[in-house]
């Protein structure tokens, strides 16, 4: 019962700190983005991209809290 | 590919100037360069520029023309967007500055314009006078009333929801005056607003005004009506408003209809006035660039190899040896500065447009749009595989290549939309995936294996398939920098490679609990201790950077998890609802949001790996974009 319980929480902890330092960091990429479009509209789509390059670090919490639970 | 460029030098007597020009325009094939950046033209002592003082007014007067011009057809695209792509008529060689041209354009410029500026601003006004009305407009049949007894008067009021304590503060003063012969009623709220009616006898007006209003002032905080609606009765104001709101709604529905009549009648006009101010524009801008001699003129640029050719034939011709061309072949030392084009094959050439988001890949360099051909649909299908959906994506790509015939940027992303749709066809198949579980439900087996289950599975086949794609990055970048001599660094991106396989192979050995020995070690050890050998000790950093990469491909997995579980939540809502209408409705709307996420997030993610992990290893970027001297 006592590892099921540990298991759960090691999963839970790896994709929520990582969603977390996710949101926090697309948060400030957004707010930047917003900034940058205002002046050139042309970069709408790298600036996409690059909200989506934090993304690594909650699917990669994502792949370790598998291994966690399938382990 | 990317087309081999020849650097170019026209050169002729200067009378010859202007028909130069004319038929490198006419040829447009020439991206001329300032000659201010040619090594050649600078060192030889010639002056730079041949725009003369009338040239620049000229270029004064072209410019600002040609942004009005611009301006008016956009305003005219929104109003009618059929008028988009109209067609300018060829506009010969009319003299595009003349005065009576000028004004006439300018005046259209300018009746098109103040429509839309009219338009606009009545549209605005119509945002705020209707978030007035939704606030007071439960209070107008009470303000009627109110009016035709004579006896009570009233006034309205907007505070902020953020300051309850000036709601007290009113109903304290009032209550002090009134002793409770008073109401205060609300009315509906907005972005953060709400409104009160306050009600009190006639009588009481002035005593209310002195010692209710006129103490509060500061203290309170209300949002004012705009002085322009401001009437002596709360009552008139609101019919003020109410008025003042339709008028404005006619008022933007007859600037819309005269916008559109606008484009009914000038879109030809514009588009041909545009077609040759930007020539006018074009011209005198490269005249900037050209050098000269007291006698010629010289032009600099550069050329696609193949086109030179029919450009010199066509200058021989017309100016009968008059005009000279030299040609030659780039240096290595001038790859930097040489105008990249790329070239593909009609499949291929749709995917140019994933790489417009970054500068062109460095002349001599390698143009990646074939491998993202291969890979970005393969990624995308691998995400979210699923053969209902991919009928979707057909539809909708038959679709808007219908409704845009011939516009090649929807031409280009139907094609795109088409690869993506066979992909997702296809790993919908092997997964067994049809709308979710429905193919499931009807009894048979998924033919590879079912992701959702078989997690692990789906993500060794991930990683395997990012260490494919990395290596190939690898290989295309050691081949090239071993065509350009760089043995050393072509050596390491071929070690990476050999790494990546190594580990690879470690982590194979393990998953399949097969048993490992030290000697296995060496598949990554031997090809990192020859990075190390050549590159430093540094190169042990890259380990990680080399792990992180592969793993990233792992949303490849996580995303195509993400996109079965909600599908499958949608026909839950079916199967529990029963069939009723109402869980046929809610599996519908979740299925279309999938749809929707399942159209973006893959295509970013695919992207993503491309931009960041694959072009990591070979792609290197700066050079402008070919650009040649040529109408719009």
């Amino acid at each position: 019962m006592t590892e099921v319980c540990f298991r759960y929480l090691g999963a839970s902890i790896a994709v929520g700190l990582g969603a977390l330092a996710t949101a926090y960091v697309q948060g400030k990429i957004g707010a930047a983005a917003v900034g940058a479009l205002i002046e050139r509209r042309e970069l709408t789509g790298l600036m996409i991209l690059l909200l989506a390059i934090p993304e690594t670090m909650v699917i990669l919490g994502f792949v370790v809290a598998i291994m966690i639970l399938l382990g | 590919m990317i087309v081999p460029m020849e650097r170019l030098l026209v050169a002729g007597p200067n009378t010859f100037v202007n028909p130069a020009l004319k038929l490198l325009h006419d040829a447009g094939t020439l991206h001329v360069t300032n000659s201010r950046e040619d090594p050649f033209l600078t060192a030889s002592g010639l002056a730079t520029g041949m725009l003369g003082v009338e040239d620049e007014e000229l270029l004064g007067l072209a410019e600002p023309l040609l942004f009005e011009v611009k301006s008016a057809l956009a305003h005219l695209a929104l109003a009618h967007p059929a008028h988009r792509e109209l067609i300018a008529i060829e506009p010969g060689n009319k003299d595009w500055l003349s005065d009576d041209f000028r004004e006439h354009i300018g005046a259209i410029c300018g009746e098109v314009s103040g429509a839309a500026a009219l338009k606009r601003r009545l549209e605005e006004e119509l945002k705020h006078l209707g978030i007035y009305r939704r606030m007071f407009e439960e209070f107008k049949p009470l303000v009627d009333m109110a009016v035709s007894m004579r006896t009570v008067e009233l006034s309205g009021f907007i505070f902020h929801e953020k300051a309850p304590e000036a709601e007290a503060a009113l109903e304290n003063a009032l209550s002090a005056v009134t002793g409770g012969g008073h109401a205060i009623l609300h009315g509906g709220s907005e972005e953060g607003f709400t409104a009160l009616l306050l009600v009190f006898p006639l009588a009481m007006r002035n005593r209310i005004q002195n010692e209710v209003f006129t103490r509060l002032t500061g203290r309170i905080h209300t949002i004012n009506i705009p002085a322009e609606y401001e009437r002596a009765t709360f009552a008139d104001t609101l019919t003020a408003l109410f008025e003042r709101e339709t008028l404005a709604e006619a008022g933007a529905e007859q600037a819309a209809l005269q916008l559109r009549e606008y484009a009914v009648r000038y879109s030809a006009l514009l588009k041909t006035a545009e077609k040759g101010l930007d020539w006018t524009v074009k011209r005198l801008r490269v005249r900037n660039f050209l050098a000269r001699s007291g006698r010629t003129f010289w032009i600099s640029g550069w050329i696609p190899r193949g086109s030179r050719e029919e450009l010199e034939a066509r200058i021989l011709r017309e100016f009968d040896g008059a005009v000279l061309v030299l040609a030659a072949e780039p240096l290595p030392d001038e790859y930097p500065e040489v105008p990249v084009l790329l070239r593909n094959g009609r499949w291929a050439k749709p995917f140019e447009r994933l790489l417009q988001f970054f500068p062109p890949p460095v002349y001599g360099s390698v143009d990646p749009t074939v491998m993202m051909m291969v890979f970005f649909p393969l990624f995308f299908g691998l995400i979210l595989g699923d053969v209902g959906y991919a009928f979707i994506m057909f539809a909708m790509a038959l679709f808007f290549r219908m409704r845009r015939t011939g516009v090649p940027l929807w031409n280009d992303i139907t094609t795109i939309i088409i690869f993506c749709a066979i992909s997702s066809l296809s790993f919908g198949i092997l997964y067994g995936e049809f709308f979710g579980k429905l193919w499931n439900q009807m009894g048979m087996p998924p033919p590879l294996f079912d992701r959702k289950h078989e997690i692990m599975v789906t993500e060794v086949a991930v990683l395997a398939l990012g260490g494919l794609h990395l290596t190939v990055g690898n290989l295309v970048g050691g081949v090239t920098l071993a065509a350009k001599r760089y043995y050393r660094l072509a050596a390491m991106n071929f070690l990476d490679a050999a790494t990546i396989w190594g580990i690879a192979y470690v982590a194979f050995l393990a998953i399949a609990q097969r048993p490992l020995g030290w000697a296995h070690a060496g598949f990554v050890v031997t090809p990192l201790s020859l990075k190390v050998v050549a590159g430093g000790l540094k190169e042990i950093l890259e380990i990680p950077k080399l792990v992180s990469n592969i793993l990233s491909y792992s949303r490849l997995m996580a995303l195509g998890l993400a996109s079965i579980m909600l599908a499958d939540v949608a026909d839950d809502f079916y199967t529990m609802s029963g069939g009723v209408l109402w869980g046929i409705a809610a599996a519908l709307a979740l299925h279309l949001v999938n749809f929707a996420l399942g159209m973006l997030s893959p295509a970013i993610q695919s992207l993503r790996l491309h931009y960041v992990e694959f072009f990591n290893q070979f792609y290197k970027m700066g050079n402008r974009r070919y650009e040649p001297f040529r109408s719009m």
